[in-house]
C-alpha cells in the first residue's frame, strides 16, 4: 500500500451538510522548495456522490479498499490521481449529477497519461476554454 | 348462430383431417402410385377422389376438351398442364385417369363430366416419369426399356408391345407408322407426368431420342382422330428442381417442341380456396360465412373510422367482404400468405403445402378447442410440434426455431399473462408465419397486423399495442429500415443483445445503482429540503437545525438509523437532537431491484449504441433506448417510496405522491413537492399558515428552552426555535412561521411577554417603549419580530416580568417618545449632492458612490461624468418597464454589469424604449467602488476629481457618495 509521503496525489473525504464531500491534492513544491500536498480542487457533496464509483475505483486500485470515509488523506497514484483531479476540476460549479456521473465514467475509462495531460492544461494559467472543452468531451455539459 | 360463431361450430372437417397421420401422401398426389394401385384411398378410390375434388372451372374445361375429342371423333390434340409444383397438374391427371378408367361407372365424377360426354370405350396409357426406370420397367410378363415400349405395353399388353419390341431401347426411336400402329384406331388417351424426372435419369443421347419421339408422337396424335395427349409442363419444373437445371437446354428444346402443338391449361386457376375447403371440410355453413364476413366488414370499417390509418384500405370494401365469404373459414390474408409468401419456397409445394399446413392448423384448433370466427395466420399454434416441424424443418427454416420457442413460446406468452389476453401470441404468430421466406420484404405492416389479428370483439388498437410490447421484449423481431413494417429474423436483435449483456454483467449492479443515485438526487433537488446524500452512517448526516433535511438512503434500515441517531459507532449511539428537521427516503427492496435491472438494460443499450454501427440495430435502438431510459428513470423514482420520520414506522408513499408509471412529461425534478404534499396531507409537518398552539409554546417550548443569562426567567426566541426542532411533541418544521405565530398568540393571549432587541416589551395590552427612566406604555400590539438571540420571551410570572413591564411617570410638558438613537461611532458618512461630497472629501476617504438618472440621454452620459473619479470598479444597473406600443408589457432589468458588457446594456435599453409608449419607467444607476487593497493610503485630490465630475454632470443625475467614518 502506498504511503501518503510517496503519493503524488491524495484525496481527503470530508463530511458536509449535504453528505460526504472531498478535496483532491497533488504533491508539488511550494515557494520555499519543500514538497507538499497542495489542494487542487474540492468535490462538492453532489460531485462526490456522482463520482463515487470513480473515487472508489481509485481508492481500490491504490489502497485495496473501496471504502471512502472521512478522516486522513488517502494516497492516490499518478494515474488515478490525475483522473480524479480532472474530474474534481471540471465538476466544480456544475449541478447536474447525471452529467457528472457520465463524466466520471469517462474518466474511469480514460488513459492515465491522457488524464495527466488534461490536468496539466487545466492547472496552467486560467484557461476557461480548456475546461469547457474537457467538459464537452466527457459529456459533463450538453 | 351468429358472426362470433366459432369455425368449430360452423364447419365440419373431414375425418382424415382430424384423425390419423397427416402423411405427405394424403396431400401430395403421386400419379405413379395411382397408376399402380398403391395410392391412399382418397386418391385411389375414384368415388372418394371426386368427393374430395372441387370442380374448378379449368378442370372442367380440361375434361371437356379431352373427352369431347375422344367422343366426337374430332382430330387429336395435345394438352400441357402449366404451373409449378402444387398447381394441381397431377390432380388433373388423376381425375382424367379415373374418368377414362370408369367409362362404365357413369355416376362417377359427374361434377366434372356429364355421363353422355364419356366415351363408351377407350384406351388409356398413363406414365409417371418418376416411377419409370431409365433403362427398364418391370411388368409381370416382360420388361420395357423405353417410354414408347411402356406406352405400347399399357395400350395393349404384350401383343401391342411386340410391335415396338425391336425399338425398345432409349436410343432407337420408332418411326411415325410404328407409333400409329401402337396407338391403334380406338379413342386413346395418353397421360404423362414428371417427364423431367425421367429425363434426368437418361444420358444425352437418350434425351435427344426422347425429344425426337415426342415430336413424332405429337405428329401422329394431331393427324388422327380421337387421340389426346395430356402431359405436365416440363419447363415449369426448372424453377423448383435444382438438378433439372443441369439439363435445362434439353428441357427447353422439348418444351419448344411441345409449344408448337399443344394447348396450355392451369388446372387450379384462382379457385385454390374452394379446393382447399372442399379437400379439408365435409361441411361449411355458408350462412355463417356470410355473417362472419359482414361482422369483419363492419369491424374493419369501425376501426378505420375510429383509429384512422390502422388498416389497409382494401379491406374496407364490399369486394373484400365477398372475398371473406369466398375463402371462409380461412381469412383471405392467410390464403394470400400461403400462396404468395410460402408458395414460392422451393420445399413448400404450393397447394400440397397449403393443404398440409391448413390441415394441421384445423386439427390443432379442434384439439385445443380454440374459439375463432375465422382462421388467420394468428391462429397458427407454434407450440404445436407438427406445425412447427411443417413450417420450419420441412421448409428448411430451423433458424427460426429461436423466434418460435423464445419469442412466441416465452416472451409473447409472458406478456399475455398480465392482463390476460392472447393478442401478443396472435401477433407474434402471424408475424412469424409471414417472415418465413426470410427475405427483406417478408414483413407485415402495422395495419396488416391489425387486419390479421383483430377480432370482432376487439376495440381495434390491441394488435398495435401488443406489437409495441413485443418489440421491446422479443429477441428476433426487427423493424424494417423504413421503420413502418416488422419481421422476424434469424439473427438476435437488440433485446437479445441486452439480455446477453445482462448475463455477462457488462454493466455491474453497482454502476446501475450509482446511475439511480444520480437520478434520485436530481429528482429530489429543490428549495424546501437540503439533501443529505447517501449517508453510510448516521454521523454522515449532520445533526443540524437550520433547514429541513432530506436524507437519501439506500435502505429503509439505514434511513431509520439516520433519522433516529446522530451518531452510531457499534453499540454506542447518540440520539438525533434535531429530530423535527430531518426526513429520510429509501427504496422498497423489490422495486429497487427492478429499477436496477431497468437501469442496467438502459445502460447496456447505450453501450451497444456506441459500439454497433449496424443500421438495423441502430434503428431498433432508436425505438427502444428512449423507452428503456424513461422506464428506468420512472421505476427508480417510484422505487423510492419509503418515507421515514422520527418516532414513526416507515410509511409507503401512496400512488398519488409518486410519478405516474406512464408519465409522458417526466422531467425528474419535482420530488420535494410530492414529499411536502405527503407530509402536509398526513399531518406530519407544521403548515406555515397555521400557528403553533400557544399552550405548546408556553408549556412545552419555553420551559424546556435554554434560559437567558441576561433576563431571569426569560428565554430567547432562538432558544425556542432550537427547542422546537428538538421537541417530540411537535411535527416536522418546514419554516419558522408557525413558531412565530405561536409566540405571537401566546403574547396576545396574555401568557407571555416579549422583549425586542431595542428594549420594547410587548404584552396583551400593548407595548412599553423608551429608555430607562422614560419608559411609557403605548397601545401598539405585537405584529412582527425576529426569532433571534436578541428577542426574549418570558412568562408573565417570570422574575424579569416586573422590570420589563415597569412604566415611568410622565413629567408634565415633556412629550414622551423615543429619543433618536445616537449614531454609532463607526458609522460611514453619506453625501447626497456634489457640494457636500466635495466638502467631506477633504477629510474623509471616498468609499462608494452611486449616480442615478431616469433619463436615457443622461444615462448615456454617465460614464463621461465618472471618468475623472477613477473608481476601482464601475457597474451599471438598468431597470426599464412599460407598455409596448403594439400591446403587451415589457420588463427589462440588468444588475451590476460592466457598462461595456457585450450585451451593450444602454443600447439595448434604447432599442426597447423605441418600442414603448411614452409613459415608461426607466432608471439607470452607476455604482462606483473606490476601495483599494488593504494597507493602501487614501487617494489624493478626491475633491478635485469630484469637482471635475460635477462639471460634467447636470440636474438629471442624482448622486450619493459614501465616505469612511469620522476619525
Amino acid at each position: 500500500m502506498m504511503k501518503i509521503r510517496e503519493a503524488p496525489f491524495a484525496l481527503r473525504v470530508t463530511r458536509r451538510s449535504g453528505g460526504l464531500a472531498g478535496v483532491v491534492y497533488r504533491r508539488s513544491s511550494g515557494k520555499n522548495g519543500y514538497d507538499h500536498l497542495h489542494r487542487i480542487a474540492g468535490l462538492s457533496a453532489v460531485a462526490f456522490s456522482a463520482g463515487r464509483l470513480l473515487l472508489e475505483k481509485g481508492n481500490l486500485a491504490v489502497n485495496g479498499s473501496r471504502k471512502l470515509q472521512p478522516g486522513p488523506f488517502m494516497p492516490l497514484d499518478a494515474d488515478w490521481g490525475a483522473r480524479i483531479a480532472c474530474y474534481a476540476l471540471l465538476a466544480a460549479g456544475l449541478r447536474n449529477p447525471e452529467r457528472m456521473l457520465t463524466a466520471s465514467q469517462h474518466f474511469m475509462q480514460a488513459d492515465g497519461a491522457e488524464a495527466a495531460w488534461w490536468l496539466g492544461r487545466l492547472t496552467r494559467a486560467e484557461d476557461s476554454r480548456t475546461i469547457r472543452s474537457l467538459r464537452i468531451l466527457v459529456e459533463a455539459v450538453e | 348462430m351468429n358472426a362470433s360463431t366459432s369455425v368449430r361450430k360452423s364447419c365440419k372437417p373431414r375425418r382424415e383431417v382430424l384423425e390419423g397421420p397427416l402423411s405427405d401422401a394424403m396431400f401430395g398426389a403421386e400419379f405413379g402410385t395411382v397408376i399402380n394401385g398403391t395410392a391412399p384411398r382418397i386418391y385411389q378410390d375414384a368415388k372418394t377422389f371426386f368427393a374430395n375434388t372441387h370442380p374448378t372451372s379449368t378442370l372442367k374445361k380440361i375434361t371437356h376438351h379431352v373427352f369431347s375429342t375422344l367422343v366426337k371423333d374430332e382430330s387429336g390434340r395435345a394438352l400441357r398442364l402449366s404451373t409449378g409444383f402444387g398447381g394441381g397438374k397431377t390432380h388433373a391427371l388423376i381425375a382424367l385417369w379415373h374418368l377414362a378408367r370408369n367409362t362404365s361407372g357413369r355416376n362417377i365424377g359427374t361434377e366434372l363430366l356429364s355421363a353422355e360426354d364419356q366415351p363408351a370405350k377407350m384406351k388409356v396409357a398413363a406414365v409417371d416419369g418418376a416411377a419409370l426406370g431409365a433403362d427398364k420397367t418391370t411388368h409381370p410378363d416382360l420388361l420395357t426399356h423405353s417410354l414408347w415400349g411402356e406406352i405400347a405395353y399399357q395400350l395393349g399388353g404384350k401383343k401391342v408391345y411386340d410391335i415396338v419390341a425391336s425399338y425398345d431401347d432409349p436410343y432407337s426411336v420408332p418411326d411415325n407408322q410404328v407409333i400409329a400402329n401402337i396407338l391403334g384406331s380406338e379413342p386413346i388417351l395418353l397421360l404423362i407426368d414428371e417427364i423431367v424426372v425421367y429425363m434426368k435419369a437418361l444420358d444425352d443421347r437418350a434425351r435427344n431420342s426422347l425429344q425426337v419421339f415426342f415430336r413424332k408422337l405429337l405428329t401422329v396424335i394431331t393427324t388422327r382422330n380421337q387421340a389426346v395427349l395430356v402431359m405436365t409442363d416440363p419447363a415449369a419444373q426448372l424453377a423448383y428442381d435444382e438438378e433439372a437445371r443441369a439439363i435445362e437446354s434439353v428441357i427447353r428444346k422439348l418444351d419448344e417442341e411441345l409449344s408448337r402443338k399443344v394447348s396450355d391449361y392451369e388446372p387450379i386457376g384462382k379457385e385454390a380456396a374452394q379446393i382447399i375447403s372442399r379437400r379439408l371440410f365435409e361441411k361449411v355453413d355458408s350462412s355463417i360465412a356470410e355473417a362472419v364476413a359482414t361482422a369483419y366488414h363492419e369491424l374493419y370499417n369501425r376501426v378505420d373510422s375510429e383509429t384512422g390509418a390502422s388498416l389497409p384500405k382494401a379491406v374496407l370494401s364490399e369486394a373484400y367482404k365477398k372475398e371473406i365469404i369466398y375463402t371462409y373459414p380461412f381469412h383471405p390474408r392467410l390464403m394470400e400468405t400461403a400462396q404468395n409468401r410460402l408458395g414460392p419456397l422451393p420445399t413448400y409445394q404450393k397447394s400440397r403445402g397449403t393443404l398440409r399446413l391448413f390441415a394441421r392448423i384445423i386439427r390443432d384448433i379442434w384439439s385445443t378447442k380454440v374459439e375463432t370466427p375465422i382462421i388467420t395466420g394468428a391462429d397458427v399454434n407454434w407450440d404445436n410440434e407438427d406445425i412447427q416441424g411443417d413450417l420450419l424443418s420441412r421448409l428448411d427454416r430451423q433458424e427460426f426455431s429461436g423466434a418460435a420457442n423464445e419469442d412466441i413460446g416465452r416472451h409473447a406468452r409472458n406478456l399475455d399473462k398480465e392482463p390476460k389476453t392472447d393478442m401478443h401470441t396472435r401477433v407474434a404468430s402471424a408475424l412469424l408465419l409471414e417472415s418465413l421466406p426470410a427475405t427483406d420484404n417478408a414483413y407485415l405492416r402495422r395495419e396488416e397486423i391489425t387486419q390479421i389479428c383483430i377480432r370482432p370483439q376487439d376495440a381495434g388498437n390491441e394488435p398495435g399495442e401488443a406489437l409495441d410490447r413485443l418489440l421491446s421484449v422479443c429477441w428476433y423481431t426487427y423493424p424494417t429500415i423504413s421503420g413502418d413494417a416488422y419481421q422476424f429474423k434469424t439473427e438476435a436483435n437488440v433485446n437479445k443483445l441486452i439480455e446477453e449483456g445482462l448475463a455477462s454483467n457488462v454493466v455491474p449492479e453497482s454502476e446501475a445503482a450509482q446511475q439511480i443515485h444520480t437520478v434520485i438526487e436530481r429528482y429530489f433537488t429543490g428549495a424546501t429540503f437540503s439533501l443529505k446524500r447517501w449517508p453510510e452512517t448516521p454521523g454522515d448526516a449532520r445533526d443540524e437545525e437550520k433547514t429541513l433535511s432530506l436524507a437519501l438512503c439506500d435502505s429503509v434500515e439505514r434511513a431509520v438509523e439516520v433519522v433516529i441517531h446522530s451518531r452510531k459507532d457499534g453499540d454506542e449511539a447518540q440520539p438525533r437532537a434535531y429530530r423535527n428537521a430531518i426526513v429520510a427516503i429509501a427504496p422498497e427492496p423489490s422495486l429497487f431491484k427492478q429499477a436496477i435491472d431497468h437501469a442496467r438494460r438502459s445502460l447496456i443499450a447505450a453501450k451497444i449504441k456506441k459500439e454497433r454501427k449496424d443500421p438495423q440495430i441502430r434503428k431498433q435502438l432508436g425505438n427502444i433506448q428512449p423507452k428503456l431510459e424513461k422506464l428506468y428513470r420512472i421505476s427508480a423514482v417510484r422505487a423510492f417510496n419509503q418515507i421515514i420520520v422520527y418516532n414513526s414506522e416507515p410509511r409507503t408513499l401512496e400512488e398519488k405522491y409518486l410519478v405516474s408509471k406512464d408519465e409522458t412529461l417526466f422531467r425528474g425534478t419535482d420530488g420535494q413537492g410530492k414529499i411536502m404534499d405527503y407530509l402536509y396531507d398526513k399531518g406530519l409537518a407544521l403548515k406555515s399558515t397555521i400557528g403553533l398552539d400557544p399552550l405548546i409554546v408556553v408549556d412545552k417550548l419555553v420551559p424546556a428552552a435554554t434560559p437567558s443569562t441576561t433576563y431571569k426567567g426569560a428565554v430567547s426566541c432562538a432558544a425556542i426555535v432550537d427547542q422546537a426542532y428538538r421537541s417530540s411533541s411537535l411535527k416536522l418544521i418546514v419554516d419558522l412561521e408557525p413558531i412565530r405565530k405561536g409566540i405571537e398568540k401566546a403574547v396576545l393571549s396574555g401568557n407571555l411577554l416579549l422583549r425586542m432587541g431595542d428594549g420594547r416589551v410587548y404584552d396583551d395590552q400593548g407595548c412599553i417603549i423608551g429608555e430607562k427612566g422614560r419608559r411609557q406604555r403605548r397601545e401598539d400590539l405585537l405584529t412582527n419580530f425576529p426569532l433571534s438571540e436578541n428577542t426574549f420571551v418570558a412568562p408573565t410570572s417570570a422574575p424579569c416580568a416586573d422590570d420589563w413591564l415597569h412604566v415611568d411617570e410622565v413629567i408634565p410638558g415633556e412629550e414622551p417618545g423615543p429619543p433618536p438613537p445616537p449614531p454609532p461611532p463607526d458609522q460611514p458618512v453619506y453625501a447626497d449632492n456634489w457640494q457636500q461630497a466635495r466638502e467631506i472629501a477633504r477629510k474623509q476617504e471616498l468609499l462608494e458612490g452611486t449616480l442615478k438618472t431616469n433619463d436615457l440621454e443622461a444615462a448615456q452620459h454617465l460614464l463621461a461624468v465618472v471618468q475623472p473619479l477613477s473608481a476601482q470598479t464601475v457597474r451599471l444597473s438598468i431597470a426599464l418597464s412599460g407598455d409596448l406600443k403594439d400591446g403587451g408589457y415589457l420588463n427589462f432589468s440588468l444588475e451590476l454589469v460592466k457598462p461595456e458588457h457585450a450585451l451593450k446594456p444602454l443600447k439595448k435599453a434604447e432599442e426597447f424604449i423605441r418600442n414603448l409608449r411614452p409613459e415608461y419607467d426607466f432608471e439607470a444607476i452607476l455604482t462606483l467602488d473606490f476601495r483599494t487593497g488593504e494597507g493602501e493610503t487614501r487617494r489624493p485630490n478626491t475633491e478635485g476629481s469630484l469637482q471635475q465630475a460635477q462639471a460634467q454632470a447636470d440636474d438629471r443625475i442624482q448622486v450619493e457618495f459614501k465616505f469612511s467614518p469620522l476619525e
